[in-house]
């Protein structure tokens, strides 16, 4: 009985541990556009009366303007992520098949509807989070007490190619989905 | 496992949710007052009715099965020409659906005719088809064998929206003639044209033959195209409408008279009207009706019937009270509504016949959740409503200068509901349903926090788009696309008047749009009619504004920029010492504690960015405390202002008091000294974009 409860201890740290690991990723990826965004925010406020205003509130008609002004990934910044609006949107983009990389969404003529280096940085990450989870599926299976980077490398390249298959896999799933019924999209 | 982190930091995304809120999430206050209605001598008086030369007596029956109707009409025109005139062109809008060769059918625009449903191509298609026009006068004249169809704008000789007949001998000035009507129309589906049937839903307008308008010495009937909107003479209407008893509940232009119930199971709905120059009427079974009375001192009693869909029942106060701001304010910035009633359509879903007015009749659009934040349906039915006081009241010429209605009315609308409701919020629907060629309708609405949308600030982005592809004063079918008549009808026309006001004064506007309206009502006035009326009342001449605005394709933005430094101390060669040899005089190293004083030398560079030229104020702020106020006239490309003293520049505006709301750029009018403020607005912003974006990688591990 305390045998289990301690092995469901040791597991549930193990796990922990690795979900920290998967919260680095992402930040480390967030960070990678949002640094530079914030290079961008600073320029393009620097010495005007807006940068108070976007500090204290938001300033629509000064964001009005950057936004008509910007192309690319810069355009993604803007009130519909403000609030609770962030999941609403995400949520959005995924019901509309966009993503990963707009695989399932429309192909109309207005282009997908987020910039190619956001849905790259996504597709970056569900690589990344396909090749670790085959670290965590490892390490959780092994008898040993705790786990090791290099365990958890070894074990992501061992199970990689079987997890990139079921990532297919379900891919393809959710593409039949899509096109059979695409309600939003 | 894969599934766990999502939820994770789900859980986590609503738990921080409340702190992703914006600091000041409450609208900044609205502005009070409206100017009081006075009794003001000086203002032309009322006229008491309009000219009533094209009144119409008509009696339709609408087949609801079939979709068709079976109309005739009497048309009393009195010739208000000056000349004899035996040629008559007629209206036969419906006729733009008839086919895919109209020239509405050529065009573009989500309003081109057309069916969007392809399965069901021939639901989208309707006509007019007269079957016989005489004269009666006494004897009757056939006139139906002279009918043609008539393309005065393009040549196109498929379109049959304009039809003319021939009277064997000219109607001579002053003559009053009478022309009986009969037609056949097929209602088209109504999800693209205004006009048409969606399941039980009927909507009827612009249907009926309508006598064009002499205008400036000659007939003006114009085609339908794809956004253009009408134009017709002032009368009284007398419309009888026949419909099987079905439960149909028939809203219309003007009072209702009488309802009489007929042999054949049939009920006939009477409804009259004088001094407009339009009927519509509108029926469906699904209508529930709520009352209102707007009696607000000074202004006379208008009876409000909404007629809105079942499931609208919790917006129908919001409606009412709309439509009373508009009452109110239009009425008391030019002249009250004299109609004793108004009737408030909320249009049935997938129906396109939202959003459009009519005399004494409009329709709103409203969504199952309404926000109160995104102002709808207030914003949209304080429009409509405030049309009946250009459009319906002084009737100029939609199809020629449509900013003189829907530029009139998108200024006032803006300012209504600023002064009424405050400023606008920012919001987006999502999990709509996608429609053909609509585009997604319906959806869950999400207003961001703290984000405020300003008076005429929404309209902006679309003066820097597309403000250079046309002159705003165009006629309107003669715009490049239809987003260049949307412009320049609503949105430059409204914020040039706004700019208008700031230059003016508030108080001056209100005289002058109150003397225009009086003069001109029941008039078809034309810009230049507006143009003399404000020069009438300023006493001064403002024809070089509108050469700025209204007949120019140039944007305005004046930017400013700063360059502040201490003033300098010589530095090189300078006097010549007794020997007669300049000294070299190498710099000196300033104490710390000197830094803060001193002189400094700044210099103010206000430049004109675009090819509108105004005269504009400027304001600079030292660091002491001290303002100076400057004023530049704006035509040349730049000016430059320099200071020297003993206080840094902190601060230079140009347009301090943002009187130029058509600048499409305001915000490089605001220079300040600031390092920091920049620095931790967008740490603060790329944060949160950063919260959305781990959030969206996250998303994938749904699918993947
Ligand atoms: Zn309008």
């Amino acid at each position: 009985m305390l045998y289990a409860l301690v092995q469901g201890w040791r597991l549930l740290r193990r796990s922990f541990g690795l979900a920290v690991l998967l919260l680095v990723v992402n930040l480390g990826l967030a960070l990678l556009l949002a640094v530079p965004l914030a290079g961008v925010l600073r320029r393009d406020l620097h010495q005007m009366q807006a940068s108070q205003n976007m500090m204290y509130g938001f300033d629509y008609p000064w964001w009005s303007q950057w936004s008509d002004a910007q192309s690319g990934w810069t355009t993604s910044f803007g009130p519909e992520i403000f609030g609770v609006g962030f999941v609403f949107r995400n949520l959005d983009l995924l019901l509309k098949g966009a993503l990963p990389v707009n695989l399932f969404g429309a192909r109309g003529d207005a282009g997908p509807p987020l910039d190619p280096v956001i849905l790259g940085v996504g597709l970056i990450y569900l690589l990344v989070q396909t090749y670790l989870a085959g670290g965590i599926l490892s390490t959780l299976r092994g008898v040993q007490g705790s786990w090791t980077v290099r365990g958890l490398l070894h074990g992501s390249g061992f199970y990689f190619g079987r997890l990139l298959r079921v990532a297919l896999v379900a891919l393809f799933g959710a593409w039949l989905v899509f096109r059979v019924d695409a309600p939003l999209a | 496992m894969r599934l766990q982190l999502p939820i994770v930091l789900g859980g986590l995304a609503v738990l921080l949710a409340p702190w992703a809120a914006i600091r000041g999430d409450a609208p900044p206050p609205a502005a009070r007052g409206l100017p009081p209605l006075v009794d003001d001598p000086s203002l032309p008086a009322l006229p008491t009715r309009s000219p009533r030369n094209a009144n119409y007596t008509i009696q339709a029956r609408l087949d609801p099965d079939q979709h068709t109707l079976q109309g005739s009409e009497v048309l009393e025109w009195r010739n208000t020409s000056g000349t004899a005139l035996s040629t008559f062109p007629f209206h036969l809008y419906w006729n733009a659906f008839r086919n895919n060769l109209s020239t509405s059918a050529r065009g573009e625009g989500r309003r081109a005719a057309r069916s969007l449903d392809q399965k069901e191509k021939e639901r989208g298609y309707g006509y007019t088809e007269v079957r016989s026009i005489r004269l009666v006068d006494g004897t009757e004249t056939d006139l139906t064998p002279s009918i043609k169809y008539v393309s005065p704008d393009d040549n196109n000789p498929d379109d049959r929206t304009v039809m003319q007949v021939s009277t064997p001998s000219p109607v001579p000035p002053g003559a009053t003639v009478r022309f009986k009507i009969d037609w056949t129309s097929h209602v088209p589906h109504g999800d693209v044209g205004r006009a048409g049937w969606v399941h039980d839903y009927f909507f009827i307008v612009q249907w009926f033959p309508k006598i064009g308008v002499w205008w400036k010495g000659a007939w003006n009937a114009h085609q339908f195209h794809p956004w253009t909107e009408f134009f017709a003479d002032y009368g009284v209407y007398d419309v009888r409408l026949t419909l099987p008893k079905r439960g149909f509940v028939v809203g219309a232009t003007g009072r209702l008279q009488e309802k009489t119930d007929g042999a054949d199971g049939a009920e006939t709905w009477r409804f009259m009207q004088e001094d407009v120059h339009d009927f519509a009427w509108t029926a469906s079974p699904r209508y529930r009706e709520k009352k209102a009375r707007f009696d607000d001192p000074g202004y006379p009693p208008v009876e409000i019937r909404l007629l809105y869909q079942p499931e609208h029942e919790h917006l129908a106060d919001r409606y009412l009270e709309a439509t009373k701001i508009s009452l109110r304010s239009y009425g008391a910035w030019s002249a009250p509504y004299p109609y004793p009633q108004i009737t408030v359509i909320d249009p049935a879903w997938s129906s396109a016949s939202g959003g459009m007015e009519y005399p004494t009749l409009f329709t709103g659009g409203a969504s199952l959740w309404a926000p109160r934040a995104l102002q709808s349906p207030e914003g949209v039915t304080i429009h409509e409503c405030g049309h009946q006081f250009w459009y319906g009241l002084v009737g100029n010429n939609e199809f020629e200068e449509a900013w003189l209605d829907e530029g009139f009315n998108s200024y006032h609308d803006e300012k209504a509901a600023a002064l009424a409701l405050g400023p606008i919020g920012w919001g987006r629907r999502y999990f709509g349903l996608a429609t053909p060629g609509r585009g997604t309708r319906g959806g869950w609405p999400v207003v961001a926090p703290g984000v405020w949308i300003g008076r005429g600030e929404g309209e902006l982005s679309g003066l820097r788009r597309s403000g250079e592809t046309d002159v705003m004063a165009r006629p309107g079918w003669q715009y490049r696309n239809a987003e260049a008549y949307g412009l320049n009808s609503y949105g430059k026309p409204a914020l040039s008047i706004q700019t208008l006001e700031n230059l003016v004064g508030d108080e001056t506007m209100t005289r002058i749009l109150r003397r225009y309206a009086r003069r001109f009502r029941f008039a078809h006035p034309t810009s230049e009619d507006f143009i003399a009326t404000v020069n009438e009342v300023t006493g001064r001449d403002y024809r070089w504004y509108f050469d700025q605005t209204w007949f120019s394709s140039d944007r305005c933005d004046y930017a400013v920029s700063v360059k502040t430094e201490k003033a300098r101390t010589l530095e090189g060669y300078g006097d010549a010492g007794p020997d007669g040899v300049p000294f070299l005089t190498s710099p000196r190293a300033v104490p710390p504690e000197d830094k803060k004083g001193g002189v400094w030398d700044s210099e103010v560079t206000v430049r004109r960015l675009g090819g509108v030229r105004m005269p504009v104020e400027v304001m600079v702020a030292f660091s002491d405390g001290r303002t100076i106020d400057e004023s530049w006239d704006g035509q040349y490309r730049w000016t430059m202002f320099k200071y020297r003293g003993p206080a840094k520049l902190v601060r230079a505006i140009v347009d301090p008091r943002g009187k130029l709301a058509i600048d499409v750029n305001p915000a490089n009018n605001d220079w300040v000294d600031e390092d920091g403020w920049s620095r931790r607005a967008s740490l603060k912003w790329s944060a949160r974009w950063m919260f959305w974006l781990q959030n969206l990688l996250e998303m994938h591990m749904l699918v993947g």
